[in-house]
């Protein structure tokens, strides 16, 4: 004990150094959103390609300018270009001198056939080739990429213009341009360029975009896409959040705080055990997980009313025994204490337990935070705090309610419980649970609504359904991927996707290269043949390049396009539109050899659906080991500790099923978290039957900031954390106030 | 003074197109016969056909070829399409080739002599006297100048000829003979 100021006193000092290292060189902020979801350990490989594909993207912003003609959008989108200035942003264009794509592809043509072509050079008699490479001929403008003893129906520009049909995009100058029945397009590519999103609560890129747009004429529509956009937007409404958290816990605290002892001294010794808290609980997950995730420091923020508790403590008991000296009194309390902070820490390794990133770093925070608030008041308050702590009116007018507070009889207490639990039946019966993904996000709508506009004009591909591939060569993952895609072209006719992704879309297996050329070579033979009287050499003139391999492709202008779509080990297709009803036709693709199917948004629900349903059936466990801990210290009382808690839990999602929210996983990890504070309330009562009510009094100062943190959290737009914050706003309340009722009576 | 007045109007810009304008017969719909011959490269002798074309303002080109064998090119704002008999050989469509807008205009400007939209594309020299004007356009967009050198335009009251010099060596000729102009 003697040794632990001074322990703590370093520790204290490295984490302050750490603190000033953290801020001054800009606190790594995660607002990737693909981090907050769930990582289901079963499918790592799902969670390689999605990191894979994020990481392509997670820099990239595109602005969508509309505008009634072509010459007006190539105005405008000139203008925005020009307007828009932000050091933050670097605008891509195609190098206008680059090899143009047909040039890259052209040493492989013989091997190049779409599947439409191959169809029809299959169905088609050599004399109608043959007429066919006259009419194409005899055609006015009819220019050729290929010499015609090359390739006499030029079936290379054919494939071109058929390939070309997977984007609707054309360059025209350094724009890209397409039509839809919306107007004419011009697309905008940036990349966002520096590091981590800044925490000031400006939305520089949002503010930069709106700026350059200012001055455009009305009838052409602006509409940015793209994740930074989204990330800025969380970055933004988590600074917000984190104010009125924090802010608001502070002030409840120090309001109570001032009421309660009217005196700077355990004010400040107070907001030291938080400051000590809240920024060991940062230091060590900044440490432990590199980067601090926007959803730990709105829900970390609530940390600050619930690591006053031990302060509180502290101060009530001093100026209820002001005869003992703090080191007297801290070797009476500390058990009780100690035992106080290990179940909240515990409720809070419970949230752990869900394989959710965002919330294991909430949990890792928290606990830290108690904890060093804890220590902080163990180690430091007895030497800061000398002289005595004065007993004030509030303080004794608080400590005597508790003797009014209605203690009720056996009787009474079967018929308090038989009551609520109607009321809480009745609650539960109108719960609805919903395991969906967006619980995890509340992104603005406007940026939600741009983004599917975009996506559905360009046509991007769907990042929550792909297919992943896999084959022990080259060659293996080429035709599996044929396989899969043959399949796939025969839903498109249905409108179950509007197409796909695919690597073997340019580079076909060596399998298909050498029966494609085989019918190249043939045609070409037949038609040359056929017209050797007219040709002064009917010799066909070949190419000798080998077959074309996922390489070469990669090192084309394709390959930006296609980089991603193939990593070491599989390749993703992408599909572009698939319609919910395309899903089981879908999945029961995943079962070809090598194929899986991916449904992140499936998948996720039904992750979450899993841990709503198993954390709630584990908590009759939570319930009976806490049993058996009270037993074991309060015996036949025990019942009379835990009794609040369980009647406040069902209470407070009732209160959900009456507001109409729908029940998600994380009202039930809320739970946990009341259970693991709750259980402290009765404790603290049973333990103190006969004191004059300072246990009342901590209590009752502890509760009110508690909940004061944790209602502010239920205004968070994040779903999750608005869970959260209702449950344990409601639960806290109703723990508080019922702990007397059950509490044995003193004398 | 007036001298220099007219010179500066002549070699000012559009001058030539304005001056063709005023040869041409303004008509809605120009119909008549064509021959055309066609040097490919690796053939022998030049490819010829022969046949019917009408050009309708505002709505495009008709092209049917009725020797060697017949076959019928619709080329329309929105499409390109092309038959023989009732067999579709190929059909280009703008919303997903929006290059054939640029087709489409070429074709009908060339058969028009319309100067004024081709000098989005090309630049033009030539002349216009007493008999006829004669123009040699070069392209001016990267995707053109990959395929024609040059193309010349010879005509009177309508256009009588298109030559049309492509950079693969290939070249045609289109001999037009308009029936009518209403």
């Amino acid at each position: 004990m003697s040794r632990l100021p001074l322990l703590w006193t370093l520790i204290g000092a490295l984490v302050l150094a750490h603190q000033s290292f953290l801020w001054t060189t800009g606190l790594p902020i995660e607002t990737d959103l693909l981090t907050l979801l769930p990582s289901d350990t079963r499918d790592t490989a799902a969670e390689e390609v999605l990191h894979h594909l994020s990481e392509e993207t997670s820099r990239n912003l595109v602005v969508l300018i509309t505008a009634p003609t072509k010459a007006e959008a190539l105005a405008s989108a000139t203008q925005f270009a020009s307007q828009l200035e932000s050091p933050k942003l670097a605008r891509l264009t195609s190098n206008p001198n680059a090899t143009s794509l047909p040039d890259q592809l052209a040493p492989w043509r013989e091997y190049l056939l779409t599947r439409n072509q191959v169809d029809r050079l299959t169905a088609t008699t050599p004399q109608d080739l043959t007429q066919r490479a006259i009419l194409q001929l005899q055609q006015p403008l009819g220019a050729r990429l290929t010499d015609f003893r090359e390739d006499p129906l030029d079936l290379y520009s054919e494939y071109l213009r058929e390939r070309a049909q997977v984007t609707k995009l054309r360059p025209e100058g350094d724009h890209l341009v397409f039509e839809t029945t919306a107007g004419h397009h011009v697309l905008l590519r940036y990349k966002v360029l520096g590091g981590a999103f800044s925490l000031d609560g400006v939305a520089h890129l949002a503010t930069a975009l709106t700026t350059a747009k200012r001055d455009l004429p009305s009838t052409t529509e602006v509409l940015p896409a793209g994740v930074p956009l989204f990330a800025e937007a969380a970055a933004v409404q988590a600074n917000a959040e984190v104010s009125t958290v924090g802010f608001g816990s502070l002030a409840a605290i120090l309001l109570v705080m001032w009421l309660a002892f009217r005196s700077p001294r355990p004010l400040l010794l107070v907001v030291l055990s938080v400051g000590m808290g809240v920024a060991a609980g940062l230091s060590v997950c900044v440490l432990v997980f590199g980067k601090v995730h926007l959803m730990t420091l709105v829900f970390g923020a609530s940390l600050v009313g619930v690591a006053e508790d031990y302060g509180i403590h502290y101060f009530a008991s001093r100026q209820a025994e002001p005869n003992l000296s703090p080191r007297e009194l801290l070797t009476h309390h500390t058990p009780g204490l100690f035992l106080a902070m290990l179940t909240s820490v515990a409720g809070y390794v419970m949230l752990a337990l869900a394989p959710f990133p965002g919330l294991r770093q909430v949990a890792l925070f928290s606990s830290v935070g108690l904890a060093a608030a804890f220590l902080t008041v163990l180690a430091w308050f007895p030497f800061f705090d000398r002289g005595v702590v004065k007993p004030t009116r509030f303080a004794a007018a608080w400590a005597a309610t508790r003797s009014r507070w209605p203690s009720l009889s056996l009787k009474q207490l079967a018929i308090a419980v038989l009551c609520s639990s109607l009321v809480t039946a009745w609650g539960f019966s109108r719960l609805h649970a919903q395991d969906d993904i967006r619980a995890l996000q509340a992104s603005p709508q406007a940026l939600i609504d741009a983004q599917r506009t975009v996506a559905e004009r360009i046509g991007l591909p769907s990042p929550a359904q792909f297919f992943i591939v896999r084959g022990a060569t080259e060659a293996e993952r080429l035709e599996r991927e044929e396989h899969l895609t043959t399949q796939l072209d025969a839903l498109v006719p249905g409108k179950l996707l509007t197409g796909y992704d695919a690597v073997s879309n340019w580079v076909p297996s060596p399998e298909r290269q050498r029966r494609q050329h085989e019918l190249f070579d043939t045609t070409r033979q037949s038609i040359l043949t056929a017209l050797a009287d007219e040709l002064e050499d009917p010799t066909p003139v070949t190419l000798a390049t080998p077959p074309l391999t996922v390489d070469d492709v990669l090192a084309t202008q394709l390959g930006d396009a296609l980089r991603p779509l193939w990593m070491k080990d599989a390749s993703v297709v992408l599909l572009h539109a698939p319609t919910k009803e395309s899903l089981p036709t879908l999945a029961a693709l995943g079962s070809l050899p090598g194929v899986r199917f991916v449904d992140r948004t499936g998948d996720i629900s039904a992750l979450m659906q899993r841990w709503r349903i198993g954390m709630s059936q584990l908590m009759f466990a939570g319930y009976a080991v806490i049993f058996a801990a009270l037993s074991w210290r309060f015996r036949g009382r025990a019942w009379r500790a835990l009794l609040p808690t369980a009647v406040a839990s069902g209470l407070a999602l009732a209160t959900v099923g009456f507001l109409g929210e729908p029940l998600t996983l994380f009202h039930i990890l809320a739970l946990w978290l009341l259970l693991g504070m709750g259980v402290d309330y009765g404790i603290f009562l049973i333990e103190h039957p006969a004191d004059g009510g300072e246990a009342w009094l901590a209590i009752g100062l502890g509760a009110v900031s508690t909940l004061l943190s944790f209602g502010l959290l239920a205004v968070s737009s994040t779903p999750a954390i608005h869970a959260f914050g209702i449950t344990l706003g409601v639960g806290v309340t109703l723990v508080w106030l019922l702990s007397p009722l059950s509490a044995p009576r003193g004398t | 003074m007036i001298h220099l007045l007219l010179l500066l109007a002549l070699a000012a810009p559009g001058d030539l197109a304005s001056q063709v304008k005023a040869r041409l017969h303004e008509a809605q719909v120009i119909s008549g016969t064509f021959e055309q011959g066609k040097q490919v490269k690796g053939f022998k002798r030049p490819l010829k056909s022969s046949g019917t074309y009408t050009v309708t303002k505002g709505e495009g080109v008709q092209w049917n070829t009725l020797k060697p064998f017949p076959s019928e090119l619709t080329v329309r704002a929105g499409d390109i399409t092309s038959k023989q008999g009732d067999k579709e050989v190929f059909k280009l469509d703008a919303k997903t080739e929006p290059t054939v807008r640029v087709i489409t205009q070429l074709l009908f400007s060339l058969l028009a002599g319309d100067l004024g939209a081709l000098s989005e594309h090309f630049t033009s020299t030539g002349e216009v006297t007493a008999k006829g004007w004669h123009i040699e356009l070069t392209p001016k967009s990267d995707g053109l100048k990959k395929v024609f050198a040059r193309i010349t335009l010879q005509g009177d009251d309508s256009v009588r000829e298109v030559r049309l010099q492509e950079i693969s060596g290939d070249s045609t000729l289109i001999t037009l003979s308009p029936a009518e102009a209403k």
